[in-house]
């Protein structure tokens, strides 16, 4: 049994409040964040998000993607548009399925891609930032300065 | 002030059919007059046309009393009019000044058309006369109509009770005095002083109990049984109530309180009051038992009729099944309530005085009057107040109070009719609910949503 | 903006043309669309746009005036006994019968299904808090919506339709019931549809979409493909823009001078680059919720 520590004191109404780590006792975060509401898909959206984890790093190749299952009760979604997702993401080559076992991360392959269709699948993002960039009146050697930037910091 | 005159008005105009009503019962009315002025004026001749316009006119214009007051009922039960401050008194207010207006109405046509004889028992002619006997009338029926069908049963017995003996003192609406005072002016204090009390009761009380809830409140289950029969549990659903004896033992026994009420006080009032004179006359009472039937198997079998949508998916039967269950259940019900009502009035017609009154008459229509009043009940997919049912009531009541006024044998003879008529329509109401039931269509029969008059106006 | 399913034998709801007349006025009019096993689907309408008398009409309630509605391939209005064994409602209105206690009213519903699932129901009743022992008369409306509901669930249909039946319910129970929902519907063989308005819940769990308007099918689809297709879009224009702008498929248009904002259906990608082209405009697409389709089809 663990020794628990006292992290915080705190009076209130004459009582005291000891707050103890065992109160902390957090779940684990989720790995997407899927909005029903949105206006996207939400099949577009986890695989939206499992390419930027993927690029990111967050997601290594092997590392274990959640069931369809669990995913949906998780998020209380149809499972279709989950199975959806996870099946053009297959077809993309980024998740590989494992008989038996649950679906991973493919192995990192160079992008075969041409350059335009890469930048065709960032380019509503970029149409986002150049609107936001307008309603502040920003310069776009301001904005390129910018990405540059953040382009170096990444890696 | 300017609320209630609006609410008054809605009273009698509100629905489509209340309009129709109006417009019917007016037509009728001026015919009846015109037909008097024609008829020959000899005293004692019985003249068919008058009579029998005089009364359609007369129930229609009850029937349009009656459905204000049912209406009346039916908006002081809703939620929203509880909300609305005042709203009682405006209701109340605007029900009393709508019998006010009825009554000049009344009063206006007779003294229009120039009927100025007056004909016994009921003293009209002159303008004031007729005025309060209208109105006194039409007051003291509808705070009639709100306490029989009020939450507290005994209070509905009493005053059926005391009604229906009054009405037996016929002789005293003979006399153009009562108390000292002319008939009339009693008439018109009885029904206000009726009216304050019933408005002084209605102002303060809590939400009115809905009309219908006197006949079928029904106590729960008792044991918890869980292990169901298959017919059980149809029969449960298709009546929506525990179970058929359960329904049927409400309505005996609101029916044979009714009648046992009557009964012991025509014994009273022969005892107390009227010892040498007037002979202890129970045809009221008998009455009462003998149309217990009719209206008990009408209710039941619209409960049938509106419990049959619950059937449709759960039963798996297809509709001309649930037909033949829902005709046998009636029938079922009919039996459960005629043998034991009709059997005590055959009993009561032998054994009990009913001077001047022939019973074997009343006791054939309301025999051959059951079945078509349990297909009527079983085509009420709809509504509550089962209009068909109340026109063919009507009828059945205007036959039998017309067989009183009949004399010469033949027509006495020819009277007979009525049952055999009565039992054709039983059988071609049967066909047309069986063709009904055949073909149902659930959709068409959804309950219409309540609107209230004092609906708040959105800016 | 219609976008027919594939009619096939296999088809749970088949509906053909569908029409109902009532009292001179048509409730439902030329309504075509099939359900096909495995599918959650929602019908979203406004209040008296047909919902509920669709489902009538679909269940056997009502004989249609036109056209023919099938159900597990027997026609609506005369289904067999077996097939309504596959079926079950839970009604807008709910047929509750007041005297009865909740354990009574499951026990006559269990005596008319013969493979009714206790184990089931009482799971259920635990979860969702029902109280069971008592008068039905005294519960609350969530609580009566949710009895409603395990008697539509304990006989396991094969087919569940269910008309508004999260209206009551605070959104724990909501979440429990799509939660319910979502686990029937894994099974292959089982479908489900359910009318309601509140668009949250359909844009969760609903995999295909009927919309309602008038009594006309607006849509009959996929969920995701009708977020796709309608989308709004800006534009801000150098110069003033025309009055008439004859874009296809233009739903509503909002335009002042140089800008305009348009909500458009049938929307491809590749169109954004061709307007912009075309009107000189810069074009931003915006992609709208299921609520704000919503709103924009009965604006």
């Amino acid at each position: 049994m663990q020794h628990s520590r006292t992290l915080a004191t705190s009076h209130v109404y004459g009582y005291t409040r000891t707050l103890m780590d065992r109160d902390l006792q957090l779940p684990p975060p989720r790995i997407f964040t899927l909005e029903p509401a949105s206006g996207v898909p939400i099949y577009r959206q986890l695989i939206d998000q499992v390419r930027r984890l993927v690029a990111s790093g967050h997601l290594a190749p092997g590392a274990e993607l959640p069931s369809v299952r669990e995913v949906a009760a998780e998020y209380t979604v149809n499972p279709t548009t989950i199975s959806k997702a996870y099946g053009l993401l297959e077809l993309e080559g980024l998740v590989q399925r494992n008989r038996g076992k649950p679906m991973t991360i493919a192995p990192l392959r160079r992008n075969q891609q041409a350059l335009t269709q890469r930048l065709r699948q960032i380019e509503s993002q970029v149409d986002s930032l150049v609107l936001a960039a307008r309603q502040l009146d920003l310069q776009a050697a301001d904005l390129t300065t910018l990405i540059e930037q953040k382009m170096q910091e990444q890696t | 002030m300017k609320g209630a005159l609006r609410t008054a008005l809605q009273f009698y105009t509100r629905t489509r059919l209340q309009r129709w009503l109006l417009a019917g019962a007016l037509l009728l009315f001026a015919a009846k007059l015109l037909a008097t002025r024609q008829a020959c004026p000899c005293p004692r001749a019985f003249n068919l046309w008058p009579f029998l316009l005089g009364w359609l006119a007369g129930s229609a214009a009850a029937m349009i009393t009656v459905y204000s007051a049912w209406d009346f009922r039916r908006i002081s039960a809703l939620r929203t009019v509880f909300l609305i401050p005042h709203s009682r008194l405006q209701l109340a207010g605007g029900m009393f000044l709508a019998q006010l207006i009825a009554a000049a109405v009344g009063t206006g046509l007779v003294v229009l058309v120039g009927h100025a004889e007056p004909l016994p028992p009921l003293a009209w002619g002159s303008p004031r006369g007729t005025f309060e006997m209208l109105f006194g009338c039409a007051l003291v029926l509808v705070v009639l109509l709100q306490v029989i069908t009020g939450p507290s049963r005994i209070l509905s017995v009493v005053s059926l009770a005391l009604v229906a003996t009054l009405g037996l003192r016929v002789d005293l609406f003979m006399k153009p005095e009562i108390l000292g005072m002319p008939k009339a002016d009693v008439l018109a204090l009885a029904g206000i002083l009726a009216w304050l009390l019933f408005a002084a009761w209605y102002v303060s009380a809590w939400r009115p109990v809905a009309l219908g809830s006197v006949w079928s409140r029904g106590r729960g289950i008792a044991a918890a049984s869980v292990q169901v029969s298959r017919q059980t549990a149809i029969q449960v659903f298709l009546l929506g109530q525990p179970s058929l004896l359960r329904v049927c033992r409400q309505q005996l026994a609101t029916w044979v309180i009714y009648h046992i009420a009557i009964v012991a006080m025509t014994a009273g009032m022969k005892l107390l009051i009227v010892r040498h004179t007037f002979p202890a006359n129970y045809f009221a009472a008998i009455i009462v038992l003998l149309y217990g039937p009719v209206v008990g198997v009408n209710t039941i079998a619209g409960c049938l009729a509106r419990g049959s949508r619950r059937l449709w998916l759960r039963s798996g039967e297809p509709r001309t099944v649930l037909y033949a269950i829902a005709a046998r259940l009636a029938w079922q019900s009919l039996a459960l309530l005629g043998i034991p009502l009709f059997g005590l009035a055959i009993l009561e017609i032998r054994f009990l005085p009913h001077e001047g009154f022939n019973m074997l008459f009343p006791l054939a229509m309301c025999v051959t009057l059951t079945p078509a009043a349990l297909y009527l009940g079983l085509l009420n997919f709809r509504r509550r107040l089962n209009l068909s049912f109340l026109v063919l009531y009507m009828v059945a009541v205007g036959a039998l109070l017309g067989g009183q006024y009949v004399e010469s044998p033949q027509g006495r003879q020819l009277l007979w009719i009525a049952p055999v008529a009565l039992v054709v329509i039983g059988c071609v109401l049967r066909a047309i609910a069986r063709r009904r039931w055949y073909g149902i269509d659930w959709l068409q029969f959804r309950a219409e949503r309540e609107t209230s008059p004092f609906a708040v106006r959105r800016a | 903006m219609k976008h027919n399913g594939d009619a096939g034998d296999s088809s749970v709801i088949s509906l053909s043309e569908l029409g109902k007349v009532i009292g001179g006025k048509a409730i439902l009019s030329n309504i075509s669309a099939n359900i096909e096993p495995g599918s959650i689907v929602g019908l979203l309408g406004k209040n008296g746009a047909g919902k509920t008398s669709l489902i009538d009409v679909l269940l056997g309630f009502s004989p249609p005036t036109s056209g023919s509605s099938r159900v597990f391939g027997e026609s609506s209005f005369d289904l067999p006994a077996a097939t309504k064994r596959r079926i079950g409602f839970v009604p807008q209105q709910d047929e509750l019968l007041d005297s009865l206690t909740g354990a009574q009213q499951l026990a006559l519903n269990a005596a008319l299904h013969p493979a009714w699932n206790d184990a089931l129901i009482a799971r259920l009743a635990r979860e969702w808090e029902v109280p069971l022992d008592r008068r039905i008369q005294v519960l609350s409306g969530g609580e009566r919506q949710k009895l409603a509901t395990l008697l539509a669930l304990g006989h396991e249909p094969d087919l569940l339709v269910l008309d508004e039946p999260a209206s009551s319910l605070d959104p724990v129970a909501r979440r429990q019931f799509l939660r319910e929902l979502l686990e029937i519907a894994e099974s292959p063989t089982r479908t489900v549809l359910f009318s309601t308005h509140i668009v949250s819940d359909l844009e969760r769990v609903a995999s295909k979409l009927w919309i309602i308007r008038d009594g006309r099918l607006a849509w009959a689809g996929d969920l995701d493909a009708l977020k796709e297709s309608v989308v709004r879009v800006t534009l801000l224009a150098r110069d003033a823009l025309p009055a008439h702008l004859g874009i296809d498929g233009a739903v509503s248009q909002r335009s002042d001078g140089r800008r305009a904002q348009l909500v458009l259906t049938g929307w491809q990608d590749e169109r954004q680059r061709e307007l912009a082209d075309r009107l000189g405009a810069d074009v931003t697409v915006e992609r709208l919720g299921l609520e704000e389709i919503f709103l924009e089809l009965h604006s």
